[in-house]
């Protein structure tokens, strides 16, 4: 047995929230250790600069090899030839799910995990969702209002840099903004459009994403190459690896989950309205022979998954306490997407981070008064 | 296919007539590795992909089909990616397409004049797209096998990429309403 090495921090796992963790945790003196199952990513295994033509099926993977490796990880639309090996092996990492359900589990491991190859579209929530489970009578009430988590979103925007156009919207709050991107020419008759037949109520913005349109934090700015989910070399979009992370890894076992997720009435019903609404919208820019459809996938495909340990006010309902705090171990907090109380229709890559960051600076404040 | 299916077929079309042992071989030994260093095709196949490819994505003021290594790219996706299926499928369509072709004209398809070509094709095609608005999960004929082939061959290949799409590795810049006059005047360089 070697050296005994003694931590006041175990961060487990790198990705979004492990390596927000890292950063904040060591940004305030503690002696901290990353856990993480997978490798080091390298420069070299950025493949941005390889092309169609430099591949043997110029981009077409090898079936028979996909079909043993990757059956699931190839039906999520980042899984390339370029970017296969930032997936899992499906075959060396087996799940199950209960009887007569289906679960597409999209995963990355490797140091950085899914923020290598994430969609990098960042949105916040806003009092509409941390108040919906009380108002739909879903799950349980979230501990926590925009108002707790806000200066936590710029906290973390300001750091990982968001371009997106101001809006003020109640809905879904303005960020701390890098200059936007600018919507192409039928874009903007479509924004215009859709504006004066809503009379305002509903409007077309440019996405809201965690890559620099200018130098940001000693990153460059975006050369505009167009596939992120192949790595980055100038890190000019946000990952725990270029940007939150400090180098220290290590590697641990995970034992092999069962899991039961079905849609229940209510998605199905919300797929079906969002398919009309979609179609009357189209209608409304002017758009024409608009077919509607609705893609009935897996729960996973989209990955975002949430729950499972849901944060409440209440230990009777819930696993953790309204700082992300477990309510049976007082020294473990968990602040990826399993302290989730419920979902909303933004991706949640941006919640979870500044979750994060707000419960590091919560445990940090109680270790330093002696309570924790 | 199975190997019973496959000598079913041997004993009652000529279907196979002119395959080499290569090709045999590949329907005989289902999802076997093959290697490109063999060539797939015999010279009269390989001329008459050649013949299809220059129709479908002729040299104009940008670079046609063949130049951009199309034709290679067909052999290879053909011997080696698709399935067995799709392999048969290919093998099959392009034996009728030779033989079609020498029963209108007289000769092959590389030899045939552009005119008694293009009508050919537009046949061929014709019959595929109601094959498969009969059926629209029937699976691909011959004809579209063949043209989205060339199709995906030109479209990632460089020239295809650089000349024809004028596409830029990093262009460092994002504009998102640019009047295409400008970008035509400059070669999408801007």
């Amino acid at each position: 047995m070697g050296k005994r090495e003694e931590y006041d921090a175990i961060v487990v796992g790198s990705g979004m929230s492990g390596g927000w963790a890292a950063k904040e945790i060591t940004e305030r003196g503690l002696r901290t250790i990353v856990l993480e199952a997978g490798g080091l990513v390298t420069p070299d295994d950025y493949v941005m600069d390889v092309y169609p033509w430099d591949l043997k099926y110029r981009g077409r993977r090898e079936r028979a090899v996909q079909s043993l490796q990757r059956p699931i990880q190839s039906t999520c639309y980042a899984c390339d030839a370029w970017s296969e090996k930032f997936f899992v092996r499906d075959d060396e990492n087996p799940y199950t799910t209960a009887e007569g359900t289906d679960f597409s589990w999209i995963r990355g491991r490797q140091v950085g995990g899914r923020s290598i190859m994430w969609g990098r579209h960042v949105y916040r929530w806003s009092d509409l969702d941390f108040e919906a489970s009380l108002k739909d009578g879903h799950g349980v009430d979230w501990p926590i209002r925009y108002a707790d988590i806000e200066p936590w979103y710029d906290h973390v925007e300001r750091f990982i840099g968001v371009t997106g156009q101001a809006e003020g919207l109640a809905q879904l709050p303005d960020m701390q903004f890098l200059p936007p991107m600018t919507l192409n020419c039928q874009e903007q008759v479509a924004r215009d459009r859709l504006t004066q037949a809503y009379g305002g109520e509903r409007l077309i913005t440019i996405g809201r994403c965690a890559v620099l349109t200018q130098p940001h934090n000693g990153r460059a700015a975006c050369h505009y190459c167009g596939t992120c989910e192949r790595g980055c070399s100038t890190h000019s979009y946000f990952s725990s690896l270029a940007a939150t992370l400090p180098a220290v890894v290590d590697k641990w076992g995970i034992p092999a989950l069962r899991i039961h997720c079905e849609w229940s009435d209510n998605e199905r019903k919300m797929l079906q309205e969002m398919s009309v609404q979609a179609a009357e919208m189209l209608d409304a820019v002017g758009a024409r022979d608009v077919v509607s459809f609705v893609e009935d996938n897996p729960p996973g495909l989209t990955i975002h998954e949430m729950g499972t340990a849901r944060m409440a006010s209440d230990s009777e309902t819930s696993v953790l306490n309204g700082w992300n705090q477990a309510w049976d171990v007082p020294n473990l907090f968990m602040t990826d997407g399993a302290c989730m109380a419920s979902s909303a229709n933004q991706n949640p890559s941006i919640t979870y981070m500044a979750l994060t960051a707000r419960a590091v600076n919560h445990a940090v404040d109680l270790m330093d008064r002696g309570e924790l | 296919m199975d190997r019973r299916h496959l000598l079913k077929l041997l004993g009652t079309a000529t279907a196979f007539a002119g395959w080499t042992p290569l090709q045999l071989e590949a329907l005989l030994k289902p999802g076997g590795t093959r290697s490109i260093d063999v060539a797939f095709f015999t010279d009269a196949q390989r001329e008459a992909v050649t013949a299809f490819c220059d129709l479908i994505i002729p040299t104009t003021d940008t670079p046609g089909a063949v130049e951009t290594g199309v034709v290679e790219y067909i052999e290879l996706m053909v011997s080696e990616w698709f399935d067995d299926g799709e392999r048969e499928r290919f093998m099959r369509g392009l034996t009728h397409f030779e033989e079609h072709t020498q029963s209108m004209t007289g000769t092959s398809f590389a030899l045939a004049p552009e005119v008694r070509q293009v009508a050919i094709l537009k046949g061929l095609e014709a019959e595929a797209n109601s094959l498969r608005d009969a059926d629209p999960d029937a699976e691909e004929e011959f004809f579209h096998q063949a043209r989205g082939l060339v199709l995906h061959g030109y479209y990632t290949s460089e020239v295809g990429m650089k000349d024809e799409q004028m596409f830029i590795e990093r262009p460092m810049f994002y504009e998102g309403d640019v009047p295409l006059i400008e970008l035509i005047r400059t070669g999408g360089d801007r």
